[in-house]
């Protein structure tokens, strides 16, 4: 088993065949199953017949007409999906419809219907295989030019009798036009497809496959969709014909989905007779009371499914450029149910726990997988582990999580998921939905639904059984955890806007969930506009401030005489600051005199240092010089080092800053008047300062024509 | 600039005796002594009297009346230094 697993991760067609080779060919069909057999190509596109005979008869038409039937469809379906359940709707049958409504129909209908067809018709190949060994009489009631007929055709290639009803003249015409030329050539039987005006009740149990699309919702009243239902069945053969409702997959849908299995159900129950057993094939893996509490719940409280498919050339007719589009999704409801053959037993279905599970049992046979559970959800796949919502086989929801931890093939296997597929594994960590909201469902329904009568088969549900207690911390299930679950809901229908990720819980809170989920989108827009606001005026004020820098940088050193830059607060030169403090040390100052290279003077000191108190005034003498010819006018800057000292540094008057103008070959004294802070004895910075040296030099001052000071200093 | 702006040029060297009387001083002393500081202040003195600086009160140059006793007496004389010493000393005492 080891070295068979570590094949496994490596190459999975190696382990396959390896197995095979290990004499057990079983496994290899499983998993063959699980991972490739049962997964649906999105690739369905009409039959190239088909769209280039629409695509003739669109053009021939008059544009207008058609333009406004497309759009009267459209609105339907908008009001549709708008209206509550309750609300009185149907669509138009097409037995009142006008040519051009008919074209319009098709045009906007049939891709989808397809699509929708195509798939369910591949599911029930793969759960009920022998469907396609025995001898095939299909009928098609379903709404439009025999769409279920053209979709079986590809999945069921050899049909013995096809017979499609249509009333309408036009649509019978497009039908015996397309059906002729398309009709699988393999078909026994040349002289099909026969058009039917109406169902042909005369020949009851004759119909292997009975197909009705879309046709369920065409219905006035309760009572007539009854009447149709019962008059379907009656057509199917009581030797495992098959009988196939799909519908759009909006709330209505389903709802009337729903009901009909609830009716054909109830029906086979109520009659003794083995011949009229019914057994639902697909979706559903049980017989039971549908899990799915459409009235209780919101807009994605249903069961679907989607299928994703190529639209056909004439789609893109009568569309504006923006809304063309070459592929979507087709979203349908669905049940296929079987007449006359009894549902294998539950007990001899399997299930899957892990990787030896996996590789032990295997037993691909067709009766056993209408017992498989069906996901129902789209899969959650994050990070490390898969979250997979299945309906199981004792009519509940069940939530399994598979971690990594579960085994890798597990693992692979939860990955490889696919909304629609069966999935026989058990989660490691699973919860079921709780019976109690079964029950009260079961209470309400014989008022909700009148087709209910109250003694219909009481669910295999054990009503009194409560969820696994661990469960019911973990995910959310009981009632008082209503904030926790709805945060949970709304920051997965972030990202899954159109489905919902947590069907038990759905029950309990789906009146406070869309209050919560509004609330909270509001704060997420409030909180983000506000953020944007706080950024905006960060940065502008960041602006303001590189241009503000230079200034207040100005201000900043000359009140604090920071870098050498000397202090000039008048505030500090008052008579009570110039006090000698006699028990510091005193200062060695020392002068130093400079000229510029380009002004012809001489400046020097007259004294080199002189030993000052903090505090105490003193005066200090430079000379200088003209040495040239001319007058020349010298402006000083000065200096003090260390630049720190230069804080407490303080000149009462000197010479500096101001045009001094020497004659030629003057010499005059500059006295400069200074005092230290006394501070300066204070400021630990300062204590191991003992000589100050201040620096002057001459710089030779220019003007402009207009008489201004070229040389700005300072 | 500093508080009392700059010194104007002494073009005609009236001050200049005062000044090479404070720069002996501070040779011999080394130190800004009282008597150099005395020097110093009749330096700014002379310069107020030419019109070379803003008139002042001494105090707020940093000179607070304890010289004032000796100054008058020193003005005449470049020497008795000492004297100049131990009278500043009394009065400081005697202001005490």
């Amino acid at each position: 088993y080891n070295a068979n697993f570590q094949a496994v991760q490596n190459n999975f067609s190696d382990y396959k065949n390896e197995l095979i080779s290990s004499h057990r060919p079983e496994a290899s069909s499983l998993l063959d199953f699980l991972v490739k057999d049962q997964k649906k190509s999105g690739d369905i596109s009409l039959h190239t017949k088909f769209n280039l005979y629409v695509d003739d008869l669109l053009k021939k038409s008059e544009k207008g007409q058609i333009k406004k039937f497309i759009n009267d469809i459209k609105k339907d379906l908008a009001t549709e999906s708008q209206l509550p359940l309750s609300a009185p709707f149907k669509d138009e049958s097409t037995r009142t419809m006008t040519d051009p409504q008919v074209l319009a129909y098709i045009h906007q209908s049939m891709p989808y219907q397809y699509a929708s067809l195509y798939s369910v018709l591949t599911d029930l190949k793969i759960v009920n295989s022998d469907v396609s060994c025995k001898s095939q009489h299909i009928l098609d009631c379903g709404k439009g030019p025999g769409i279920g007929a053209l979709a079986s055709y590809s999945v069921f290639p050899t049909p013995n009798s096809v017979s499609i009803v249509e009333e309408n003249p036009f649509l019978k015409k497009i039908i015996y036009d397309i059906h002729h030329n398309i009709y699988p050539s393999t078909s026994p039987n040349p002289t099909s497809p026969v058009t039917l005006n109406r169902l042909p009740l005369g020949k009851k149990d004759s119909y292997t496959l009975v197909i009705a699309s879309n046709k369920l919702l065409e219905m006035k009243s309760e009572k007539e969709l009854f009447d149709y239902l019962r008059s379907l069945w009656s057509l199917v053969s009581n030797d495992g014909g098959l009988l196939v409702l799909c519908e759009r997959g909006t709330k209505r849908g389903f709802s009337l989905i729903q009901r009909a299995r609830t009716f054909l159900l109830q029906k086979s129950k109520n009659t003794s007779d083995k011949q009229f057993n019914a057994h639902i094939v697909a979706p559903c893996p049980h017989d039971g009371r549908c899990p799915i509490d459409i009235e209780n719940g919101v807009r994605a409280n249903i069961c679907s499914f989607k299928q994703h498919f190529f639209l056909s050339p004439f789609s893109r007719l009568y569309v504006p450029r923006s809304h063309r589009r070459s592929s979507d999704r087709s979203h349908y409801s669905y049940v296929v149910i079987q007449k006359g053959i009894t549902r294998p037993l539950n007990n001899t279905t399997q299930r899957f726990k892990n990787d030896e599970d996996l590789l032990e049992n295997v037993n691909v046979t067709s009766p056993t997988l209408k017992n498989w559970p069906r996901i129902i959800r789209p899969p959650l796949k994050r990070d490390g582990h898969v979250i997979i919502d299945v309906c199981d086989s004792d009519a509940r929801l069940r939530r399994n999580i598979v971690p990594k931890s579960q085994g890798k093939l597990a693992y692979r296997l939860a990955r490889k998921s696919a909304w629609g597929d069966l999935f026989p594994l058990e989660g490691k960590v699973q919860s079921t939905s709780p019976s109690s909201k079964i029950t009260k469902h079961l209470k309400d329904a014989s008022s909700t639904y009148s087709i209910n009568p109250p003694s219909y088969n009481k669910p295999k549900v054990e009503r009194n059984t409560t969820a696994d207690p661990i469960f019911v911390g973990k995910r959310f299930y009981s009632t008082n955890r209503h904030k926790a679950f709805s945060r949970f809901a709304d920051f997965n229908s972030h990202r899954f806007p159109c489905i919902f990720t947590s069907f038990s819980c759905y029950n309990c809170i789906s009146g406070t969930r869309n209050i919560s989920r509004q609330y909270s989108r509001d704060k997420f827009h409030y909180n983000q506009r506000t953020t944007i606001y706080y950024l905006v005026a960060i940065s502008i004020f960041a602006l303001g401030l590189t241009y503000a820098a230079v200034p207040l940088y100005r201000l900043f050193c000359s009140k604090t005489g920071y870098g050498g830059t000397l202090n000039t607060d008048q505030s500090r030169m008052n008579a009570e600051r110039m006090v000698p403090r006699k028990d510091n040390k005193r200062i060695r100052v020392t002068f130093n005199g400079d000229v510029a290279g380009n002004l012809s003077w001489k400046l020097w000191p007259q004294q080199r240092e002189i030993y000052v108190l903090p505090g105490e005034t003193a005066l200090g003498f430079y000379t200088a010089e003209n040495t040239s010819d001319h007058d020349i006018v010298g402006v000083a800057t000065y200096n003090i080092v260390p630049g720190q000292a230069a804080v407490y540094f303080s000149k009462v008057a000197c010479f500096c800053f101001e045009e001094q103008k020497l004659d030629a070959h003057e010499k005059v004294d500059l006295p400069v008047f200074f005092f230290i802070d006394p501070e300066f004895a204070d400021d630990p910075n300062m204590k191991d300062i003992d000589d100050i040296l201040l620096s002057y030099t001459f710089f030779e001052a220019r003007y402009d024509t207009n008489g201004n000071l070229l040389t700005k200093l300072n | 600039p500093p508080e009392r702006g700059s010194f104007p040029l002494d073009h005609f060297g009236e001050c200049t005796h005062v000044m090479k009387q404070y720069l002996e001083c501070i040779k011999v002393k080394r130190e800004n002594q009282e008597e150099c500081r005395l020097l110093a202040k009749k330096y700014l003195q002379c310069r107020m009297d030419t019109g070379l600086f803003g008139k002042d009160d001494m105090k707020n140059l940093g000179f607070h009346g304890d010289e004032n006793a000796t100054s008058t007496s020193l003005s005449s004389s470049n020497d008795g230094n000492n004297n100049s010493n131990s009278s500043s000393s009394d009065n400081k005492t005697g202001g005490e």
